[in-house]
């Protein structure tokens, strides 16, 4: 027969491997808890140095145009002004045929020191800023219209607002990206661009009429990946849509910064 | 589990401590149905293992037999009066060494180090050989609860579950510990067994000299059956919140 001192016993042993196990499982639950954070914390700080990265690599970028822009306004605009100058010197030269085609190439010259110059106009982020969002995409739109590309269209509606100057920068190079992308790849002939001012977003529809795309196939182009990651950095919307036969079409909702 | 050690008490006892660990392991199997229902992307064990929890429920249904018969006074299924089928350690033997079995096959799907898998393996199968040659020739499978079955299958389902926590502890993947099943599941086990099986080594002990005693093993096997099956409830609960799970 069992005493009680003895059940007592076996009570206790009892009570003390449900007291280890439920001490075991804390501590287990609380172990693993503590290793999510850290997971956690190191996946934020990897996140962190991307986006560090993609910015420095867009102001590079911004830089480098920037760079560009000067060149192609102070040195080759000037020397095609000197082309210029030599050749209305030439002008007073015997033979009409040769007149003819002075004439010619200086028309040339004007025109190409004109593109030379929007071209400038575009890349350069100060006169981006300077000019306005509006403005420059037009810019841009002319000298397609201009070369024959394309035919463009801009429609605007709602009241136009100044932007924060670096989102409007970063704006404005998704844009270009895509018109690039529609002159290199799309072979369009109609291009639609519509800014729409809401009341508490701007949204921003490219369409062109091209080829299209299969948008699963180039998910990781370097073009597209810059525009999403730009959209990603001012928090706007960005929609890519495409299928092979049936243009593009690109949406951009921007909503404007609360303390604005 | 609880109908085998209550044949020598009162009727009213085993409404009392009986009725309550039948009513849990249903509701348990159930709320394993509504776990499929509502998880579509639940794995193939998790499906064995409310396969399992039927399993259970069957067997309860099917050793109330002895129960049913004790208590009509043989008026009922009065054939199995005086024979080895009089009560149910057999039938409760075997379940043991297959709910042993299973459980420790649950949580050794979910370790990836091979070499551990390899030695789990190894241990279930000499625990399953051994403990079939221990019913076998031993003369426990109709008399009592095979000691050696239960306090086995404590060691090998404790050894399964430290596997599957280094294993948790080892992953470097963002767990979700609300959410994973086998959690509850192993923290419900691990209490059931480790605390319910000392008292098999003291089962011949259960007699009507040792009232303490026989009160003692009578609610710890109710409240742990409670404890258990209540911890796979609310799993299968919480679990069943969001789309994917484990």
């Amino acid at each position: 027969m069992l005493k009680k001192e003895e059940v007592l016993l076996i009570i206790y042993f009892i009570a003390i491997i449900f007291f280890l196990v439920v001490f075991v499982v804390i501590f287990f639950i609380a172990f693993q808890r503590r290793k999510n954070r850290f997971l956690i914390e190191r996946l934020e700080a990897q996140q962190k140095f991307k986006e560090e990265l993609a910015n420095s690599q867009l102001e590079i970028q911004e830089q480098t145009f920037k760079n560009i822009a000067w060149e192609l306004h102070d040195n080759v605009g000037q020397l095609l002004s000197v082309a210029n100058l030599q050749l209305n010197m030439l002008m007073n030269a015997p033979s009409e045929k040769t007149r003819d085609q002075i004439k010619e190439t200086k028309e040339v010259i004007v025109a190409t020191v004109e593109e030379v110059r929007s071209l400038s106009k575009t890349l350069n982020t100060e006169v981006v800023l300077n000019n306005g969002l509006i403005k420059s995409i037009k810019v841009e739109l002319e000298r397609f219209n201009r070369l024959n590309f394309l035919q463009t269209e801009l429609k605007i509606e709602g009241h136009e607002l100044t932007l924060k100057s670096e989102d409007e920068i970063f704006i404005f190079r998704i844009v270009q990206e895509f018109f690039s992308n529609v002159i290199k790849h799309a072979r369009a002939n109609k291009l639609f661009v519509h800014l729409y001012y809401k009341k508490d977003n701007l949204e921003i529809t490219i369409s062109d009429d091209g080829v299209g795309f299969d948008t699963e196939q180039k998910k990781f182009s370097s073009g597209l990946q810059n525009m999403k990651s730009r959209a990603e950095l001012i928090g706007a919307q960005f929609e890519l849509n495409s299928k092979i036969g049936e243009g593009t079409t690109l949406l951009i909702i921007y909503s404007y910064p609360f303390d604005e | 589990m609880a109908s085998q050690c209550l044949l020598k008490l009162e009727f009213i006892d085993y409404i009392k401590y009986a009725i309550p660990v039948y009513a849990v392991e249903l509701l348990a199997a159930i709320a394993g149905i509504f776990y499929l229902l509502k998880v579509p992307a639940y794995n193939l064990v998790t499906k064995y293992f409310i396969w399992f929890l039927w399993f259970t429920v069957m067997i309860e249904l099917i050793g109330s037999y002895a129960s049913i018969a004790y208590f009509t006074d043989y008026d009922y299924l009065s054939f199995v009066k005086d024979t080895r089928f009089e009560e149910n350690t057999w039938l409760y033997n075997c379940y043991s060494l297959v709910s042993a079995s299973f459980y420790t096959y649950y949580f050794g799907t979910y370790i990836k180090s091979e070499n551990w898998k390899l030695i789990l393996k190894f241990l279930l199968m000499v625990f399953i050989i051994s403990s079939v040659l221990n019913l076998i020739f031993s003369d426990v499978f109709f008399e009592e609860d095979s000691k050696y079955v239960n306090l086995g299958g404590t060691f090998l389902i404790f050894f399964a579950v430290t596997l599957f926590y280094f294993e948790l502890l080892k992953n470097d993947l963002l767990l979700n510990l609300r959410r994973l099943l086998p959690l509850y599941v192993s923290i419900g086990v691990m209490i059931f067994y480790l605390c319910v099986t000392p008292l098999s080594i003291f089962s011949d002990y259960f007699n009507s000299d040792n009232i303490l005693f026989v009160k003692l093993q009578v609610h710890l096997i109710l409240f742990s059956n409670i404890f258990m099956y209540s911890f796979f409830i609310l799993g299968f609960y919480i679990c069943s919140r969001k789309k994917r799970s484990f």
